[in-house]
């Protein structure tokens, strides 16, 4: 292949990636259920630690008012992308004054870090445009003023990016779990002696081959699905797999809200027209729309 | 690019082994929580220092009285496994522990 049909080559692939990635229209309900779902967990991890009654002082009653009055704004979606980018920096403000510059350890933490991520790339999605207030209203107008119903689609490059996050974190872990103290089953075994049998190692013939095995097995796992959720034709084989993986570790480890957080940015990697139409079909709508 | 969520649970944490050396030479894992009576479904205990290990050999020891007890440890850091040098299966700890 000469250099001219290489280059172009490398010159359509980089333009199809573009498209997909920045300029790709396709149906908000994705975004819309991911805008849903943000507070939902958030309020599951947060709302008992942001309640007045925790510390009585104004200033951090007004905070903890100013951050319910967000999170609520962005679960209605009511005018969504900004009450998504106040959540934000609620959460980015949680997450960084709230845990390293005051010290409150929990908040550090990596589910509240992916939920502050999550929040602000929420923003950047077409997420008002359905199951939410801003839609009722939209539609509401245009039936009064007799327009046409306006199309539940946007751009999904925040959806694009919400996947890229997700991909660059499970290579992120692959590449550091990376390495013989990990993939040699010791790191595991502690991490599981730590929960579970503290100092005495675990009276179970093949306990060290077993953990060597999950150990390889989680590595591997993390190194496919960054990269085969992207991809269509890979994602089908990987969507299961990967809900379960970090369904076990919602069982075995105490992650938190991280493992739902994951489940439910699952989405973005989704094919957003394909969702709105299985939604249709749950719903009985017909092919052409009626 | 780094692991962190659980990247350093449990590192710095003691697996530690006691045995009972047989008269035939044979060393015989013990149960050292059934032994001291440790209550069903507590927390994991958690050895991290060496003193954590005495006290625990120094009651088996009490125990198991004029028993020749081993012990085995190593310690969990980030690179994996690594021996406690100053306890080995060749050595019976209850005289030595009589001193701390």
């Amino acid at each position: 292949m000469s250099i001219a049909h290489l280059y172009m080559n490398l010159e359509r692939v980089a333009s199809r990636v573009i498209d997909w990635a920045l300029h790709t229209e396709g149906s908000s309900r994705t975004s819309a259920l991911i805008r849903i779902g943000i507070p939902l967990i958030i309020w599951a991890r947060l709302a008992n630690d942001l309640a007045f009654f925790n510390e009585p002082s104004l200033a951090r009653i007004l905070f903890e008012a100013n951050f319910f009055a967000a999170t609520t704004l962005m679960l209605l979606g009511y005018y969504s992308r900004t009450a998504c980018t106040w959540a934000a920096l609620n959460m980015l403000a949680i997450y960084y004054y709230g845990g390293y510059v005051l010290g409150i350890e929990p908040w550090t933490h990596h589910h509240i870090s992916l939920l502050a991520m999550a929040t602000a790339l929420s923003a950047l999605t077409p997420c008002g445009k359905s199951y939410s207030l801003d839609r009722y209203f939209a539609v509401r107008k245009a039936q009064h003023l007799g327009h046409t119903i306006p199309a539940e689609s946007g751009n999904l490059w925040g959806l694009r990016l919400m996947s890229l996050q997700l991909s660059i974190m499970y290579l992120g872990t692959a590449f550091d779990k990376t390495s013989w103290a990990f993939l040699g089953g010791d790191r595991l075994e502690a991490l599981f002696m730590y929960y579970y049998s503290g100092s005495t190692y675990p009276d179970m013939i093949g306990f060290h081959a077993l953990m060597i095995v999950l150990s390889i097995l989680t590595v591997a796992l993390d190194y496919i699905l960054a990269f085969g959720l992207i991809f269509e034709a890979t994602r089908k084989w990987l969507i299961i797999p990967g809900l379960i993986f970090h369904g076990i570790l919602y069982l075995f480890l105490p992650v938190f809200t991280f493992t739902v957080t994951v489940w439910l940015l699952y989405l973005a990697y989704l094919n957003a027209d394909k969702v709105h139409a299985f939604i249709d079909t749950m719903h009985g709508y017909k092919k052409d729309g009626a | 690019m780094r692991w962190m969520m659980f990247s350093h649970k449990g590192v710095g944490m003691l697996d530690v082994t006691f045995y009972q050396r047989e008269e035939d030479g044979t060393l015989v894992r013990l149960d050292h929580k059934k032994i001291l009576g440790y209550p069903e479904g507590a927390e994991p205990e958690h050895m991290r220092g060496l003193m954590d290990v005495y006290k625990v050999g120094d009651s088996l020891c009490d125990s198991l009285g004029g028993a020749d007890i081993r012990i085995v440890a190593r310690k969990a850091t980030t690179q994996g496994w690594k021996d406690v040098s100053t306890l080995s299966r060749e050595d019976n700890v209850c005289p030595l522990l009589t001193y701390i």
